[in-house]
């Protein structure tokens, strides 16, 4: 049999073989979906029921969870606007100076960073913040938040800005743009898809986050918008009211795990919408 | 077009339409090319030439965004209906930026139409094939000494030639070409069109053109596109002397596009 017959012959196995590949491969992206579904709807059944308006208008003596959404809240927002500068920043001068010797430590040192448990940055801003200003803060849940987002943050931006090809630099180079114009106008806008997505993920990573702020914000029962006192945030709340033996703390755990999973979806759901609009 | 139909054409496409999501990219396109000849397609860019091209060994579907209708007849089989991985093996193409497989070595990409599909020739017939593709390429005397080694250290006409060996190897019986020259130097281009010229005597090729004075010296039939319709068809010799339409006219001219 000639060459080319044999690989006519082939053909017929090798479909085969491709459509059991597809097969596996849409299987298991099924399979990875079932249990997200379940764990969404269940969230959805359990604190959709458990809602109510007296929850969002009082704080933890009148029953509700204000302090703890206000909480949340301020840290997050404080978050983001001390981590993002910074990091994206770093993740420029990463993608920039892709060879130097201070890029390669700097690397090394945010992957080891990203690798380090939430509970340990929580002792870190304790130390930091908490122990020379002698009170627990909102502040300083803020900055151990911040810690956890850098270095997501840097990761994104970086590898997204790798990503934009260089001739589009070098088009801006060739005009004589500056560094910085060719920076902040052509590449970041290119590659902002990436870094924004960058920015949402570690945003939504911080909303959940329990342990950095055991020994920073504290918490308390009392609605407080004062980021020098202790504060009260979703996530330590739902750890505190799930594990209580009355039914309706439990029922306000539901409630309030809810609405944390609202606000990461409605955060996506708000980037993509930002994304199409910068796109068009 | 009537003593073309009497030849019995190897290709025959049959209101081929093309939308990509609601804007149509190719609009009832009638056209048939006899065997063993050299078709080029003109046309300003974004008439609709690699649109066009694309169709005949599936390519769109890779995308998914295009939506094919219509029929292309290889001889008589609807090449739109069969089997993508048949229908490639029948019909071969290069790209317009070489793009051979940086990781394998220049023999092997020679064979990577059957390596890929799990065909593994014998040694000698692995030898026979890489030294017919290649000469048939005129790219042999080149490369005899550097089978072993990596594509990258080729040229860019070089790898171009490869890219056309890779695709002879699996002896098709058409050869689409995308602007194939269109990021190569003058001598390079020279190489290959001396090279479409030996190759239309046994393989019928369809050639992707930018270069009106190339389509003139290598074409035995050129079809003009304009905003995704086909103007006009018919053997090289009268059309780039003596177009029947204004607007075909027009573009020989330089006028647009
Ligand atoms: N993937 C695509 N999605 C949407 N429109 C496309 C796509 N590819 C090509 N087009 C449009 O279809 C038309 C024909 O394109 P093309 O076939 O690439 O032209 P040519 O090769 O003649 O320059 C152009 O208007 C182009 O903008
Ligand atoms: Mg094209």
């Amino acid at each position: 049999m000639t060459l080319r017959n044999r690989l006519k012959a082939r053909l017929g196995f090798n479909r085969v073989v491709s459509s059991v590949f597809t097969g596996i491969v849409t299987f298991f992206s099924l399979l990875m979906v079932v249990p997200l579904v379940l764990i969404l709807s269940f969230i959805t059944i359990k604190g959709v029921t458990q809602l109510h308006w007296a929850l969002f208008v009082s704080d933890e003596r009148g029953g509700g969870i204000l302090n703890a959404i206000v909480g949340s809240g301020e840290m997050v927002l404080i978050a983001v606007v001390l981590a993002v500068p910074v990091a994206v920043l770093t993740g420029v001068y990463l993608a920039e100076a892709r060879n130097s010797k201070i890029a390669e430590v700097m690397r090394i040192t945010v992957d080891v960073f990203q690798g380090i448990p939430s509970i340990v940055l929580g002792i870190i801003a304790y130390v930091w913040l908490v122990v020379p200003l002698r009170s627990f803060s909102g502040l300083s849940g803020a900055v151990a938040l911040a810690i956890m987002m850098i270095p997501i943050i840097i990761k994104n931006t970086e590898e997204s800005l790798i990503l934009v090809p260089a001739q589009m630099k070098e088009a801006a180079y060739g005009l004589g743009a500056p560094f910085h114009k060719v920076i902040l106008q052509i590449v970041l806008p290119a590659a902002m898809s990436g870094v924004l997505t960058g920015i949402l993920l570690a945003t939504a990573r911080i909303l959940g986050e329990t342990a950095p702020l055991l020994f920073t914000s504290f918490g308390g029962p009392d609605l407080n918008y004062n980021l020098t006192r202790p504060m009260e945030a979703l996530p330590p709340l739902i750890f505190k009211y799930a594990q209580s033996p009355r039914d309706d703390w439990v029922a306000t755990a539901w409630a309030s795990s809810f609405v944390l999973v609202v606000v990461v979806l409605f955060l996506n759901l708000l980037t993509k919408l930002v994304l199409r609009r910068w796109k068009h | 077009m009537e003593a073309l139909a009497a030849e019995k054409p190897i290709l025959d496409v049959r209101s081929l339409n093309v939308v990509y999501g609601e804007t149509p990219a190719l609009k009832e396109i009638n056209i048939s090319f006899a065997r063993n000849s050299l078709h080029s397609i003109i046309g300003p860019s974004g008439c609709g030439k690699s649109t066009f091209v694309r169709c005949f060994n599936r390519m769109h579907e890779l995308q998914g965004e295009a939506k094919v209708t219509g029929q292309i007849l290889l001889d008589g089989d609807d090449i739109l209906t069969d089997d993508p991985f048949s229908v490639r093996l029948r019909i071969g193409m290069v790209f317009q930026r070489p793009n051979p497989f940086p990781s394998l070595s220049i023999a092997d990409n020679v064979l990577s139409g059957f390596l890929i599909n799990g065909i593994r020739p014998k040694k000698d017939e692995a030898d026979a094939i890489v030294e017919t593709a290649l000469r048939k390429a005129s790219l042999w005397d080149e490369v005899k000494d550097k089978l072993k080694k990596r594509s990258m250290f080729l040229s860019g006409g070089q790898q171009q030639r490869l890219c056309i060996a890779r695709a002879l190897a699996v002896e098709p019986e058409v050869l689409l070409l995308d602007e194939p020259t269109s990021a190569l130097d003058p001598i390079s281009t020279g190489s290959i069109e001396e090279l479409m010229l030996e190759l239309k005597k046994s393989v019928t090729i369809v050639l992707v053109t930018h270069n009106l004075s190339q389509a003139g010296r290598v074409s035995d039939y050129a079809a003009f596109f304009l905003l995704g319709e086909l103007i006009e068809y018919g053997s090289g010799s009268t059309f780039f002397i003596n177009p029947k339409d204004s607007r075909t006219d027009a573009y020989l001219a330089g006028r647009f596009g």
